[in-house]
């Protein structure tokens, strides 16, 4: 399979008045078409920044981008902000976290289709609101024709998310990067959402990145998985591989604090303790190494390559788990 | 939708953009204000009521004597001569006072002239018929007749001798009594004067112009012309020349010079405190400055009734830090001269004896002395508070005052800027420590004489803490002798109530459509080119 | 619920303007200075007292205020009181029908050329945040707005009306009697007010807009490839307004009575000018009714902007119910 969107040795800083902010170190992923790729991080890991800066949403004086970001191999990283503009929406598309603040408050959820479908497709105003009516039932949503009129405040935030998602696909896109998609809805919509997500990409063919803090739930429903920290790739292999064969102990962690419906009692969920290194100051060894429990001296000073297993399975530790240490 | 909404905003923004943008390209730039006839003339000063209760100021009065006018007037000699009057003539003693009226003369409402309607006024100006509450011109007359309250007293007094023939009975001997004729006592017709109107809004006198509009909006005045005026040009033409004369008030000095070089304005008033604005219009090749005689004095009158002027000591401070020359050079730009001794040389209120005598000059040196012996007095420090009105021009001169108190070693601060009339009624009304008033002008001491005695009346609001000066200034007009004013007002100025600040002339510009004719009484002789009787039915504008 | 609403929002109304008008009897009454001392420095003890009662002096103040309540509702704003006492003076309802108009065309332009600028400098500035453009128009718009509204005034009387002689330099010319020669003469004050407003509005403007672009929505609308211009305008402006929208509803009430210097400049004597009359000569009947005219026009465009909020923003209408 080709890799559709492709992300080699991307580097981020921001500077900020208190120095260089090392937002992501060298980063190397790809996705390919009809593809699930799973990113998973804690906050600050550099999950989010990782895919805006890609995209060129993040840009300016103050972020520095080194690397390259490739769409059907071409180069994003170069372009000026008016021709990378043109694949946004066309060619990669995003879902945010937070439908409420990602829908613009003050204009009707039609405007907000078919100012896309006007600007983008070409569209007239009467097919693009056709064409928007469509979408909403393509998400499931009742009388689509009422909603149109309605303001993202009238909705609720499944409701919301899933107009989102619409107006994520609204131009077809080939990639779509579903950003905490579910975070901030209720268990029990964030299901349905996952579900339905996973149900456009057969319907329509697309390669789809879901950026999570949460491995559970990207578990069923993503092909492939990267485990970000600190702005590294530190653990990347097939879903089922990862879960089934973890190597990071950092990933073994992130499982273990994963609150699980047949768990018998709290004390089996675990905290990660301590916190992720200061992106602003120069670290040493592995960056895990303060928070891990298998860590030696050796974790401490040297820095772990990533490195392949032989299976396609990346791991970026000395020690990884599963080998007799 | 929204898309309809939007293009919907668009097309009312684009058309009004379009309506501006094609009106004003519609019109070249306006240059003629005064279109075929219709003089402008701006003036600082707004409307604030033209009955002699209102005390108008000189710019309205101006404004005033084009509708309304009196029975004498006075010639380019300051002498007083009859004007709708025929003749005057008075007793040996100066106490019967007989005045013969022209015949024919009518008011702009139709009525004609009469012994009766002047007697009509003088009841109206002591408040009789109708009943009006008294103020400062009624206090004129009411000096002059010697006290009246009643119809009964006043028919004593004020006596139609015939259909166009008036005699005044005087208790006390007033020669200048027919100066108060040639003063701010204006005639209306009886029917104005029954409304209790003197050209509020409405009025009929028998100006060379009568009121179209006024005192609705304060600050425009517009007359039109009077086509059956009693004078005649020196040509033997029909006057007034203008259709119409409009009163813009525009309190901007630098902008009524603006509104001249636009072609807004074909004439405007001055005062020398505008001495920058004079100096550049000297310079306007387009306009023409008029000086009058250099004979008004600004003088700072205090307020001895209370703190600090009540102490001869802060009185004196004021009057020797008061840098004379500096006024006449910094604030009018040499368009005024520094005032010594109380008004030109020929007033009898003149110090210097013909401008023999030298007068003492400011001297901050003594200035800082009695500021001490303020100090030393009363434990406080001398605390000097000014009044301004508007016009940037008293704004200045107050700053400049100011400054002059404060290197003296005073306090000094400003009030906040009220109108014209308003800062003349707060004056007498006590509200302000010192005011800058011009009593004294021209040839005349009447309107200054009633200042100086009247002062020690509680209604009048200035107070001589000297108990035998308005005693002295009585015997000075009644026997009008020069020995006598020189007497009291060698006290006033020790004293220091009131101090002369400096000596300036009316100043009148004309833009150059602005067309003179003659400047002759009808009486003979000539009259006073630029005052505020200045004669605007002579002017012709060409469009 | 939407009439319950529209009810409590008019009650409110009435009694904040019951109570500014109160309150302005009051002060009226606390003002330095016998107001017969000034409009008749001279008169008899008699006199005095006819001037009191025709003021309404001698009577108690809950009296005097419901006497005039009840006249102003009734559209007669009192006299202009004149020394020659009742029925010498002007009705004030006559003297606002000539500067009211003055002062509501000057308010008006000065809000539209103002906004109209404002709008797109304030964005600008917000979406070019802490660049060196932002720094130096921002600047430069305070070093404008330093300048006093006179002086700007005169300056540009200077140049536009007499060195290019594009302009009349003062005065005020009625729409009725020529709408080129009404427009020529609002040129003057209303850019001598405008450059000041503009200053702060784009600030206010920036502000908001720079908190706007940080929003997701703003971030999904670019992800969505559409320009710049477009989020700027569409998506940016609407949600960035709300303290411009109150700052301006405050200055149209401001802009009726304050601004007395413009109008002293240009001769154009409308309300602010009525006012100041008003107060330096004690017109007590004036005053009362000119700044209660002003509370309502406050009032009004404070309604008028609660009305727009809901428009501009329906998450105020869905919260209002």
């Amino acid at each position: 399979m080709t890799e559709l969107f492709a992300v080699e040795d991307l580097r981020v800083q921001f500077s900020t008045p208190r120095g260089q902010l090392n937002a992501v170190r060298g980063i190397t992923l790809s996705v390919r078409a009809g593809e699930c790729l799973g990113i998973v991080g804690e906050s600050g890991s550099g999950k989010t920044v990782l895919w805006r800066s890609a995209m060129g949403l993040l840009r300016g004086r103050k972020v520095t981008r080194t690397g390259s970001a490739r769409l059907e191999g071409r180069e994003l990283l170069t372009l000026t902000p008016k021709e990378v503009r043109q694949y946004w929406g066309t060619h990669i598309a995003m879902v945010f976290q937070d439908p409420m603040t990602a829908l613009n408050p003050v204009r009707r959820i039609g405007s907000q289709f078919v100012e896309a479908l006007i600007k983008r497709k070409g569209m007239h105003k009467d097919a693009a609101m056709a064409r928007t009516i469509e979408l909403l039932r393509l998400v499931r949503m009742a009388e689509p024709e009422l909603l149109v009129r309605k303001y993202p405040a009238q909705l609720s935030g499944g409701m919301r998310q899933r107009v989102m998602i619409a107006m994520a696909i609204a131009c077809e896109p080939k990639v779509l990067l579903a950003d905490e998609p579910t975070t901030a809805l209720d268990v029990t919509v964030q299901a349905q959402v996952l579900e339905l997500l996973s149900d456009l990409r057969e319907k329509l063919g697309m390669a789809m990145v879901i950026v999570t803090h949460d491995l559970g739930i990207v578990a069923g429903h993503t092909d492939r998985i990267a485990v970000l920290y600190a702005g590294e790739v530190v653990e990347m292999a097939s879903t089922l591989d990862l879960f089934a064969n973890t190597k990071m102990p950092y990933t073994e962690a992130l499982l273990k604090s994963i609150p699980r419906l047949d768990g018998t009692s709290t004390d089996m969920m675990e905290v990660i303790d301590g916190a992720p290194p200061d992106p602003m100051a120069e670290t040493v060894g592995c960056f895990f190494a303060p928070r891990c429990k298998y860590a030696t001296d050796k974790c401490r000073h040297e820095h772990p390559e990533l490195v392949d297993d032989g299976t396609g399975h990346f791991y970026r530790c000395f020690y990884p788990l599963g080998k007799q240490s | 939708m929204r898309v309809i909404k939007g293009s919907w905003h668009k097309k009312v923004a684009l058309a009004a953009v379009v309506t501006m943008v094609t009106s004003l390209g519609q019109i070249a730039p306006t240059n003629a204000a005064s279109k075929a006839n219709n003089l402008v003339i701006a003036i600082s000063e707004f409307d604030s009521g033209w009955c002699l209760q209102d005390s108008p100021g000189g710019e309205q009065i101006l404004a005033k004597n084009q509708v309304s006018e009196t029975l004498m007037t006075t010639n380019n000699k300051g002498k007083p001569v009859p004007y709708l009057a025929k003749s005057v003539e008075n007793s040996a003693d100066f106490k019967t006072w007989k005045f013969t009226l022209r015949e024919g003369i009518m008011f702009h409402d139709g009525e004609e002239l009469t012994a009766a309607t002047v007697a009509a006024n003088v009841a109206g100006n002591l408040g009789l018929n109708p009943v009006i509450p008294g103020s400062l011109p009624a206090i004129a007359w009411q000096d002059a007749l010697g006290g009246v309250t009643s119809l009964a007293q006043f028919a004593a007094k004020v006596q139609p001798l015939s259909k166009y023939v008036i005699q005044f009975n005087l208790p006390a001997p007033r020669p200048l009594f027919s100066e108060i004729w040639g003063g701010r006592s204006t005639l209306w017709s009886s029917k104005t004067l029954q409304t209790k109107q003197c050209g509020q809004t409405v009025g009929a006198g028998t100006g060379p112009f009568k009121i179209q509009s006024k005192g609705v909006d304060k600050a425009k005045t517009v007359l039109e012309a009077n086509t059956s005026y009693w004078r005649k040009g020196a040509d033997g033409k029909s006057l007034p020349r203008a259709k119409t004369l409009t009163f813009l008030t525009i309190v901007d000095g630098s902008q009524r010079r603006n509104a001249l070089l636009k072609g807004q304005a074909d004439m405007a008033t001055f005062t020398s405190v505008g001495g920058l604005v004079l100096n550049e219009m000297k310079k306007d090749k387009s306009i023409t400055l008029f000086e009058g005689p250099r004979d008004t004095t600004w003088s700072f009158h205090m307020n001895s009734a209370a703190a600090p002027f009540n102490s001869k000591n802060a009185r004196l401070a004021f009057s020797y830090a008061l840098d004379r020359e500096a006024l006449a050079k910094v604030v009018a730009k040499g368009n005024a001269d520094p005032a010594y001794c109380f008004g030109a040389t020929y007033h009898p209120y003149n110090l210097s004896n013909g401008g023999k005598k030298k007068c003492a000059p400011s001297d901050l040196a003594k200035a800082k002395e009695y500021v001490a012996a303020y100090q030393t007095e009363t434990g406080k420090q001398l605390a000097v508070v000014l009044p301004t009105t508007e016009s940037q021009e008293s704004i200045k001169l107050a700053q400049a005052v100011c400054n002059m108190m404060i290197k003296a070693g005073a306090t000094c601060t400003l009030m906040p800027p009220v109108t014209a009339t308003a800062y003349i009624l707060r004056g007498f009304a006590l509200q302000q420590q010192v005011s800058n008033f011009n009593v004294v002008f021209g040839y005349s001491s009447s309107f200054a004489d009633l200042f100086s005695r009247k002062t020690n009346l509680e209604l009048s609001g200035f107070r001589f803490t000297n108990p035998g000066l308005a005693a002295c200034f009585q015997t000075a007009v009644e026997t009008n002798s020069k020995a006598k004013y020189q007497e009291c007002v060698g006290v006033l100025h020790g004293d220091a109530y009131w101090v002369p600040a400096w000596t300036e002339a009316t100043f009148i510009a004309s833009g150059k459509n602005v067309v003179f004719s003659d400047g002759l009484l009808p009486s003979g002789g000539k009259r006073r080119e630029i005052d505020a009787r200045f004669d605007f039915a002579t002017i012709t504008v060409s469009g | 619920m939407k009439l319950l609403g529209a009810v409590i929002i008019l009650v409110r109304a009435l009694v904040v303007l019951f109570l500014v008008t109160f309150m302005i009897t009051v002060l009226v009454r606390l003002l330095p200075g016998d107001p017969v001392d000034t409009l008749m420095p001279f008169a008899t003890d008699e006199g005095r007292e006819q001037l009191r009662s025709e003021l309404g002096l001698n009577i108690n103040i809950v009296q005097y205020y419901f006497r005039w309540l009840g006249d102003f509702v009734r559209g007669d704003f009192g006299q202009w009181y004149a020394s020659t006492g009742d029925g010498g003076g002007v009705p004030i309802g006559q003297m606002l029908g000539v500067a009211l108009p003055r002062s509501l065309f000057l308010m008006f332009y000065t809000m539209v050329f103002s906004l109209t600028l404002a709008l797109p400098i304030g964005i600008f500035l917000g979406y070019r945040a802490d660049t060196r453009i932002d720094r130096t128009l921002s600047n430069a718009m305070f070093a404008l707005s330093s300048i006093p509204s006179f002086a700007l005034g005169l300056s540009l009387v200077y140049i536009l009306g007499l060195r290019l002689d594009l302009l009349p330099v003062l005065g005020y010319v009625p729409f009725t009697e020529s709408p080129g020669e009404h427009f020529k003469s609002m040129v003057l004050p209303v850019l001598s007010l405008s450059v000041g407003l503009i200053a702060g509005f784009s600030r206010l403007l920036r502000v908001d807009t720079i908190a706007t672009l940080r929003e997701d929505f703003v971030t999904m609308a670019s992800s969505k490839g559409l320009s710049n211009g477009w989020i700027l305008w569409r998506h940016v402006l609407r949600p960035s307004s709300a303290t411009l929208m109150t700052s301006a509803a405050l200055q149209m009430g401001g802009l009726i009575g304050g601004a007395v210097v413009i109008e002293i400049i240009f001769a154009l004597n409308g309300f602010g000018m009525l006012l100041n009359t008003a107060i330096v000569t004690r017109q007590y009947l004036a005053i009362q009714s000119l700044v209660a005219l002003i509370a309502v026009a406050f009032i009004f465009f404070n309604l008028v902007v609660n009305v727009l909020y809901a428009v501009v923003d329906p998450r105020v209408r869905s919260a209002r119910g």
